[in-house]
């Protein structure tokens, strides 16, 4: 059968008589001034939802016009009617336009999708304040679209997936959030976060310090979320939204990303400055792959056995696994503390430490040597340190069983090229150039 | 009457009321035919049960009739005599298209819906943004061929991409396959980046035409299977025979499935005259045969991760057979897995495998790898590198971290295995 027989019989129609099911032209309606979504009923369902400043066109188009675009709950949510319809209907997409603002909480149910109305417009077009967040079930998506989050203090999450959610997408989004995570992913959940953007500030005089995506430790182990392209920034963005407050310090901004087992990051850009001695990443991160950090504070890897491959850090590290791999990784740190590479393990750790450059002019210290490797048996290879400017006492400090071989120390040291921990000399420390 | 008289008014039959303007009062441009068609420009094309507000101003609208449809969409191209880009609205589309030089098709909203394929005819075509579903999927006939942010949820046993013989520089970005979707590389040169293979889908090449297959940042998910498959079930992630294969920055997260009876599939097969595969994670579970056989002439394969978790039944984690040309390194990798004694072969268990064995040949350079072993189940014989492929072994096993192989009551332990290895030197055993 042709591929275009086999679609006219999937879609129903009569492979006889080539007549249609699905062929109906598309009844318009004339625009809504709130109250229950119209529209017709098509194969894939979807109401159009628009707020204030949505051009002329935009309020043509929509089953539903909520002109100052603020929806309090107390006369209903259309967004919410919209989602309940559709998800009744087996799933739809309800798109929306220029800027809403909603007070109660929400629930994207089960296949829904929540979109802006355009792509072309990312960003721009579809803004959602959410006061009280809204929860993300099986099969929800959203994208392309401006989330807002509470402005006021509260520590409401701007999106909840909840335990044990499959498929759930979120896609071509900015994020702007002062106070509380923009994404909370809760216990199983399977999660595709994807070229999005992340403002998480910091407004004073909030101590609040918002993850950009949180994954509450409590979970380990279940969840599987993929983050791929998405930028993770600090910023003075506008806050338009209340239209007061400007004064977002660029200095106190400390979380990005904290996440639950078998996440997974890829090609994101970390950057903002952050305040030493915080953490911006602090996660149980399984891959962390071609990424770029640029932060003041430090990177946080606690996944047992995290692949932390090709990256690029201008940010203290720390690898505190049981078997970690850091594999062909650049640090290049410029006026920060040393050391600028610590690898915790437990007792039993086996990591892995191979073909990394390591480099940078330091202005304190924690302790006297460029990388620390404490516990277990690491194994360090490979890798080519350099201090061109402000030599540190040792290249390399680590416990006894650690493994030194075949680095190029070279110009990386004051005292010795490698020293040992507690006084102990390595068992094995061989070819390494010095 | 000419072909866009038929088309409007098989367009306008049944729906002029519904659309609030007449299409345009320009004048009909005349068909291809009559030589005065557009240069590259662009086209709305909005679909039956489309609702973006952009469908208003469509240049064309379709009517969700096939005929009718495949009869517009025909029309349209043919404006576009010198490319263009047709864009498409949110909605179901029925027509095959069939893109012709410099022509761009490209989804305007998310739930941009193809139920049906597209035939990239001519060179520099391109396709993005758009859904295809119910195994619709794109046909590459042209050279420089372009395909970005698509997602293709097709029926097993559907091709999402098939570049034919011939082809060249097809490129592949950003796009999700799903339900054991085949992209199948024929022609020469493809570049696949930022996709996602989901439920089992994968990468073919098989013909001696591919002569470049270049894949960055991709991730793989899913069940394989050996043997006779059932519906939706793949052998392989990637299955590639070509002489040049670089693979870098991408995960694989696989699982076998099958009987217990079969020796399971092989997770990635790679085939090539010259290899690279770099800076990957490999994470395998359940019966494969190897999680990952790579064979090169010339090849490295440098800081990657390979795990096998609950491996059961296998005989290896990764299997190495690069020393045919000037030779392979293999280096800066780790190497971590779980395994059981296979019951077809039970003389060995080793997770690194490696025949270089070719006389005169470059031989196989195993420096700076970390090698990790937690046997699940005893067995005659258990390795961390084995060395085969008969006497005189040409692996150099050089500088790795070989220790975890302290004997266990009932087994025959030993770091590395091999007939006459031609240097066995500066591993860490203990």
């Amino acid at each position: 059968m042709s591929r275009e027989s086999r679609v006219l019989r999937t879609m129903g129609h009569g492979m006889a008589s080539g007549r249609s099911e699905v062929a109906q032209p598309l009844t318009r309606q004339s625009s809504g001034g709130g109250g229950t979504p119209r529209g017709r009923r098509l194969p894939w369902a979807s109401r159009i939802i628009v707020g204030a400043g949505a051009t002329a066109e935009q309020k043509a188009a929509a089953d539903v016009v909520v002109s100052d675009g603020y929806i309090s709950g107390l006369s209903g949510n259309p967004i919410q009617v919209a989602i309940d319809e559709l998800a009744a209907l087996g799933g739809g997409e309800v798109l929306l336009a220029g800027l809403l603002t909603v007070v109660p909480a929400m629930d994207l149910k089960s296949g829904v999708r929540l979109s802006g109305i355009d792509r072309l417009s990312r960003h721009s077009s579809s803004r959602i304040e959410l006061r009280n967040g809204m929860t993300l079930r099986s099969g929800s998506r959203i994208s392309d679209i401006h989330v807002l989050g509470n402005p006021t203090g509260l520590t409401t999450p701007s999106l909840t997936v909840v335990s044990s959610a499959t498929d759930v997408t979120v896609d071509g989004c900015m994020f702007e959030s002062t106070s509380a995570p923009s994404i909370v992913i809760s216990n199983g959940a399977s999660v595709v976060i994807r070229d999005c953007v992340f403002w998480t500030h910091y407004k004073l005089p909030q101590t609040v310090r918002p993850w950009a995506v949180y994954g509450p430790e409590a979970t380990l182990g279940q969840s599987r979320v993929l983050i791929e392209d998405c930028l993770f920034s600090t910023g003075q963005f506008g806050a338009y939204h209340d239209g007061a407050s400007t004064d977002f310090s660029r200095t106190s901004v400390s979380a990005f990303l904290d996440g639950p087992f078998w996440t997974f990051v890829r090609n994101c850009t970390f950057d903002g400055p952050t305040s030493t001695g915080q953490a911006c990443i602090h996660a149980a991160i399984a891959e962390f792959t071609g990424n770029t950090v640029r932060l003041a504070s430090d990177c946080f890897f606690t996944a047992p056995d995290a692949a932390i491959v090709g990256n690029i850090f201008e940010a203290n590290v720390f690898v505190k696994g049981k078997e970690s791999a850091f594999i062909d990784n650049q640090m290049m740190l410029v006026d920060r503390r040393i050391p600028y590479l610590t690898v915790f393990n437990p007792p039993q750790g086996r990591s892995m430490v191979a073909a990394n450059v390591i480099s940078g002019r330091h202005n304190a210290q924690d302790s006297p040597e460029m990388v620390r490797l404490v516990g277990g048996a690491t194994w360090f290879h490979g890798n080519v340190l350099r201090a061109p400017d402000t030599k540190p006492s040792y290249a390399v400090s680590a416990t006894p069983d650690t493994v030194v071989v075949h680095n190029d120390l070279r110009g990386a040291y004051a005292t010795a090229a490698v020293n040992g921990i507690g006084g102990s000399p390595l068992l094995n420390l061989s070819g390494n150039l010095t | 009457m000419s072909t866009w008289r038929s088309v409007r008014r098989m367009l306008h039959g049944g729906l002029e009321s519904d659309l609030p303007a007449p299409l345009s009062d320009l004048p009909p441009p005349p068909s291809r035919a009559g030589g005065a068609a557009r240069p590259y420009a662009d086209i709305v094309i909005a679909a039956h049960d489309a609702r973006s507000p952009v469908a208003a101003s469509a240049d064309y609208r379709l009517t969700g009739d096939f005929d009718a449809d495949t009869a517009i969409v025909a029309a349209a191209l043919a404006e576009l005599f010198d490319g263009g880009r047709i864009l498409l609205t949110d909605g179901h589309f029925l027509p095959v298209w069939h893109l012709g030089v410099q022509h761009r098709l490209e989804g305007m909203g998310d739930r941009t819906v193809l139920l049906a394929g597209v035939e990239c005819d001519g060179t520099l075509s391109s396709v993005a943004n758009v859904r295809f579903e119910q195994g619709a999927g794109i046909v590459v006939r042209a050279d420089d061929c372009a395909i970005s942010s698509c997602d293709f949820a097709q029926v097993y046993g559907d091709f999402a991409i098939e570049a034919m013989p011939s082809t060249r520089a097809t490129s592949v970005i950003g796009c999700t396959f799903r339900n054991a979707a085949v992209v199948d590389l024929k022609g020469y040169d493809a570049m696949i980046r930022n996709c996602r293979f989901l439920d089992g889908s994968g990468v073919r090449a098989h013909d001696q035409g591919v002569t470049a297959l270049l894949m960055d940042a991709c991730t793989f998910e899913g069940q394989y299977q050996a043997g006779s498959l059932p519906s939706g079930v793949l052998q392989y992630a990637i299955d590639y025979y070509g002489p040049l294969i670089v693979v870098t920055r991408c995960s694989f997260d696989v699982q076998a499935a099958g009987p217990t009876t079969d020796l399971g599939p092989n997770g990635i097969s790679i085939d090539g005259g010259v290899v690279v595969f770099r800076a990957n994670v490999v994470r395998a579970t359940g019966r494969f045969k190897f999680a990952a056989i790579i064979s090169a002439d010339t090849g490295s394969v440098t800081g990657n991760v390979f795990t096998g978790t609950g491996l059961d039944e296998q005989t290896g984690l990764v299997f190495f057979n690069m020393d045919a040309g000037t030779g392979g390194v293999i280096a800066h990798n780790l190497f971590r897995a779980g395994m059981r004694a296979n019951p077809l072969d039970t003389s060995r268990v080793a997770p690194v495998n490696i025949d270089a064995f070719d006389p005169g040949k470059g031989g196989v350079l195993f420096r700076g790898n970390v090698v990790r072993h937690d046997p699940l189940t005893p067995a005659a014989w258990r390795y961390g590198v084995w060395c085969g492929g008969g006497p005189p072994s040409r692996s150099y096993v050089v500088h790795n971290d070989l220790r975890n192989f302290a004997p266990t009551p009932g087994w025959t332990d030993a770091p590395v295995f091999g007939a006459v290895l031609t240097s066995l030197t500066g591993n860490v055993l203990t």
